[in-house]
Formats: C-alpha cells, structure tokens, sequence
C-alpha cells in the first residue's frame, strides 16, 4: 500500500483540534477517550498519578514511556480492569467500561499462553464470545467476523494453525485480529511493535492507517520514539504523571523526553534527525551499555 | 477348541457375570469419563494440586459424616465444595501464591480428617478404604450419586464451555472482553471440588490426582485442539479404568492403584510413541529438530 499521511504531524490545525475536540461539529460530540485526573494503582502504591487528556475521535494517540510508567495500567483502567483512586474515564462519552463490544484491545505479546492448544481461528472467535453471552454458542455471524478480522490482518490462511507454531509477527497479528472482531471504535494496542522489523512494522501502520479512515480511534503505547511522529496525530508522554500531551512536534522535544525517561536520556542530532539514547537504570554508565537507541523526532 | 471357541471373549465377560463388578465398572466408567472432561481443563491451567488438596482435605468431611453415622460421600460433598472455593478466596484475597494456600487447606483437612478417624471404631480399616477407595465396594445407591455428579458437572462444563475455555486462556482478555471472569474462576473449583468426590470412591483420596491429571496429559501428546484433547482424554481415561478392573480381577491386586497403574502406562506409551510429539521420533529423525543453519 502507498504511504498516505493525510495529515503532517506539526498541523497547526491539528493542535487546534485538541483543545476543543468537544465542540467538535460532527455528529458524534463526545471525545473517543477522556480521562479526568485519574490516579489508579496497586497495593496502595499510586502508577498513575492525576492523569488528563482526551482523545477525540479518529486520532492516534501514542502513548510514550519507561517501563513501569503506567502505560499498560492506564490502558486497563480504560478496559475497567483497573479501578481509579480517583477521577474518571469516560470512554467513547459513557462512564467505565460499559461500552465494552466497542472497544478493542490488544494486550503485550509476552502477556499471552502461546503453548494453549487453540487455533489461530480459536482465538480470533474468542473476541465474539461476549457478545453471545452466557449459555449461547458463537453462531454463523461470529464465524464470518473472525474469518474477516484474519483476513484483515493477513493471517487467514493460517486460521487452522495452532497459536504455538506461529511466528513473533504473526502472533501480534492474531492478537490485533481477536481486537478488531467487534470493529472497535476505540482500539488499544499495547506495544503493538514491540521487537518488530520494519516490514513487520509498515504492514501494521497500513492496517491503522485504514482504520484511522474507518473513524476508528487508535491508543497505542510504545518505547519506540520513531514512530511516533510518523503514526500518531497525538502524542502522551507518561511518566506516571502526564509530563506532555500534544502533538508530536510539539511533545517530542529534549525538555519533555528528559523529564519523561529521567535524567538517563539524551538526545544527540546526527543527519537531520534526533536520537534518544536511553540508559537501563541498571546499567552502568559506560557509552557500550548504552541502548533503546531510536529515531526520536526530525529535527 | 470347539467347546470355548471365544476364550478372550469370555475373559472380558466372567467378571460382568458378578453383580458387584457391573457396580464398579458403572462407578469407574462415570468417574472416568468427569475426571477426562474437569481433568483437561485442570491440566491446562495447571490446577493440578488444587484437586489434590481438595481430596485430601475432604477426609475431614468424610470423617465427620463417618462420626456421626452419615454418608462419608455427602460428607466429602459438603466439604469439598466450599474448600475449592476457599482455597481460591485465599490465593486471591490474601495475597499469597495460590500454592501456598493449596498446602494450608490439604495438609489441615487431612489432619483434621485423621484426628477424627482415630476417634472413631475401626480406625485403620477404615481409613485405608477411604485413602485408597474400595471400587469394588460401590453400592447401587453410590453408583447413582456418581452417575449424578458426573452428569451435572458434564452439563455445566458444556453450557459454560466458551467462557471456561477462554478464561483458561487468557483471563486479562475474556475480562476486558466482559466475560464474568470472577464467576468462572470460582466455577472450575467448585467443579474440581464436586469430580473430586465422584471419584474419592473408585481410586480414594490419595490416587484421585491420577485420574484427574494423567489421561488429559496423555491426551495433549495425541490431539491439538481443546475439543480433541477433552475427546481423547476420556477415552483414555475408560480405557484406563476398563483394563485396570480386568487387571485387578485377573492378577487379584487392589482396584485402585490398577486403574491408576494402566493410566500411567498409557502415559507412558503416548510420551514415546504418539504420532507427533513421541519422543522415539524425535530422537529418530534429527532432521526435523531445526539446525543451526534451519533455524538461522
């Protein structure tokens, strides 16, 4: 497919939008995903700590962080897997997770039992089963959603393949597949390029690219800074707080990703580009240990 | 020759002719056919010693109904629910490993259970039918309880067989999805819990792990799918209970470890010489363990 960017990522009306993304005209007038001062966590110790944003509807938002700054908890707290302390979620204008078949999720790939004997047509259907209820089979249509969700994701004619015997790349697929079977219209992908290559990485920003022109808005979180600019029209920097939420141009600058990763980063400009080079807080400071070198912005 | 022309025929039917091995082969096929169908699920989610536990705390139960004159069954019955239940409470509530609160409720119950036996008359005697079950034992009254649970539990698995399945998969998911993720988890417990004393009669407390936990093992090295695993874990598993009743008959060894001995044997076989994942082929065609330059 051809590369379309309808929008470059320093669009001034671009950053116009997000600030009233609710007066927005369309016949939709609620923001995709809002978040009001949430603070969620465990065991008493806070992970997300008074965090705001909206995302209106159609936009990519990624979500930028270290380990361990929340990106995973604030996407269960937008499934309502994860209680807020305080503040509230309102997803696609409704409170909590009641909008549950609307919205899709695609988990961290480490996160799954990949030796479970099921197919990948197993697991595609399994995002039906809710929407059957109890005591109900997945039926004819359920079927036909899976088939289709796998063939949107290029993985059809593996359907009767075991989840175990398929590659890295192709497992991420199975997971997006079992995240579009209900056609979301808030879709969120937890390091959805995680160890991807570049092949790997252009055939997934395709796929969102067509579903950015279905309407559907996309979250995903990511360590890796390149493609931020290149997929999102916002981006989030958390750090269990919000430290920036904006444009890619506007958030992805040495201030905001400093004060994001910790004194660890450093951005150096080399051939018109930026490069995060971020230091493991375990690691020794020798310039060798150095590493999650990235492509952070077009300088 | 003329006279017995079928010798292998009339070997598999002397033992029917007895009214108290039509009794066991009945209690140890329905018991067979629960353990493979709870037993995969188990297997799969690595709940092993969950059912373990609720076994041999159910000697507590037993123990008490045995004190007092009642049904050791309805005993074991009305402990054994609210123990799985407990155990998962426990784990989930208190934060500690789900093995942790396994070994707590196993060792308590069985303790608990031998304090009351030893109070109890025929102390040793007793206790040994309980331990190690007394198939050949099973009354009518029995075997129909039996038929009951087992009907019940295969019913249950059935209707809620989507959401068992996809919780034992991916629990994060189906709960993100709007599966009642709490009710499933509590669910397949309680199910473990209620197998767990249909089969307390047919190999006894200490063997019931066997049942439960060897066919679906044997039955994940012949199948790939789910369905296919639970299909030939059951078949397994009345094999196994069929042929170890013949060989307790024949060889005049006790009921319940033959049972659990066939089993194992099956295990055996399958982990060798199962169409694909036998270990004889691997070790017989190095070609298909990628190389270096394969894998590369």
């Amino acid at each position: 497919m051809q590369q379309v960017k309808p929008d470059s990522p320093g669009d001034p009306v671009d950053g116009g939008a997000k600030t009233d993304a609710p007066a927005d005209p369309g016949p939709l007038t609620y923001p995709a995903l809002e978040l009001q001062g949430v603070w969620a966590g465990y065991n008493h110790q806070p992970v997300l700590e008074d965090v705001s944003f909206q995302v209106a509807q159609g936009e990519i938002l990624g979500i930028i962080g270290p380990n361990g700054s929340g990106k995973s908890t604030l996407m269960k707290a937008v499934l309502g897997l994860v209680k807020p302390w305080q503040g509230r979620i309102l997803v696609l204008g409704q409170p909590g997770a009641a909008e549950r078949s609307r919205v899709g999720y695609m988990p961290q790939v480490e996160q799954v039992d990949w030796d479970f004997p099921v197919t990948v047509g197993d697991v595609a259907l399994m995002g039906r089963y809710a929407r059957r209820g109890l005591l109900r089979r997945a039926n004819r249509l359920d079927h036909e959603e899976a088939d289709a969700a796998l063939e949107r994701v290029g993985i059809y004619e593996l359907r009767k393949n075991l989840i175990g015997d398929l590659s890295g790349g192709q497992r991420r697929r199975v997971l997006l597949a079992r995240a579009l079977v209900n056609h979301p219209e808030l879709l969120l992908l937890d390091e959805p390029t995680a160890g991807m290559d570049a092949t790997a990485q252009h055939q997934l920003l395709d796929i969102i690219d067509a579903l950015r022109q279905e309407g559907t808005t996309v979250v995903l979180s990511t360590h890796d800074l390149s493609c931020v600019p290149e997929w999102c029209e916002k981006a989030a920097c958390l750090n269990r707080r919000l430290v920036a939420f904006g444009t890619p141009s506007e958030v992805l600058n040495e201030r905001v990703l400093s004060e994001t990763f910790g004194t660890h980063l450093l951005l150096v400009h080399t051939d018109g580009q930026a490069y995060a080079y971020q230091h493991h807080t375990h690691d020794s400071d020798g310039p060798d240990q150095e590493s999650d070198q990235a492509p952070a912005a077009r300088a | 020759m003329t006279r017995r022309q079928r010798p292998v025929l009339d070997a598999l039917t002397e033992p029917l002719e007895f009214a108290f091995m039509q009794r066991a082969f009945l209690a140890a096929g329905l018991a067979a056919v629960v353990c493979a169908v709870v037993g995969t699920f188990v297997v799969l989610r690595g709940m092993a010693f969950m059912g373990d536990a609720v076994a041999h705390s159910s000697l507590a139960g037993m123990s008490v109904a045995y004190f007092f004159g009642g049904h050791v069954f309805w005993g074991a019955l009305a402990w054994a629910v609210p123990a799985s239940m407990l155990i998962t409470f426990i784990s989930q509530r208190a934060n500690l490993r789900l093995d942790t609160s396994i070994g707590i409720i196993f060792s308590g119950g069985f303790a608990l259970g031998i304090i009351l036996m030893s109070q109890a008359g025929n102390y040793t005697a007793d206790l040994f039918g309980l331990l190690f079950g007394n198939v050949l034992g099973v009354s009518w009254n029995e075997v129909a309880l039996i038929g009951g649970i087992a009907g019940g539990v295969i019913l249950v698995v059935l209707a809620f067989y989507k959401e068992l399945l996809f919780t034992s998969y991916d629990a994060t998911m189906s709960a993100a999805s709007g599966i009642p993720v709490r009710f499933v988890q509590y669910l397949l417990p309680v199910l473990l819990g209620v197998t767990t004393v249909a089969t307390l009669k047919v190999v006894g407390i200490v063997l019931v792990l066997a049942l439960l936990v060897t066919p679906p093992a044997t039955a994940t090295l012949l199948a790939r799918r789910l369905p296919g695993i639970m299909g030939f874990s059951i078949v397994i598993s009345l094999l196994s209970t069929v042929a170890g009743l013949y060989l307790s008959y024949y060889a005049d060894l006790p009921s319940g470890p033959s049972i659990v001995m066939v089993a194992t044997g099956l295990f055996l076989l399958a982990l060798f010489f199962a169409p694909a994942k036998g270990l004889v082929w691997r070790w017989r065609k190095p070609s298909l363990i990628p190389t270096q330059e394969t894998a590369g």
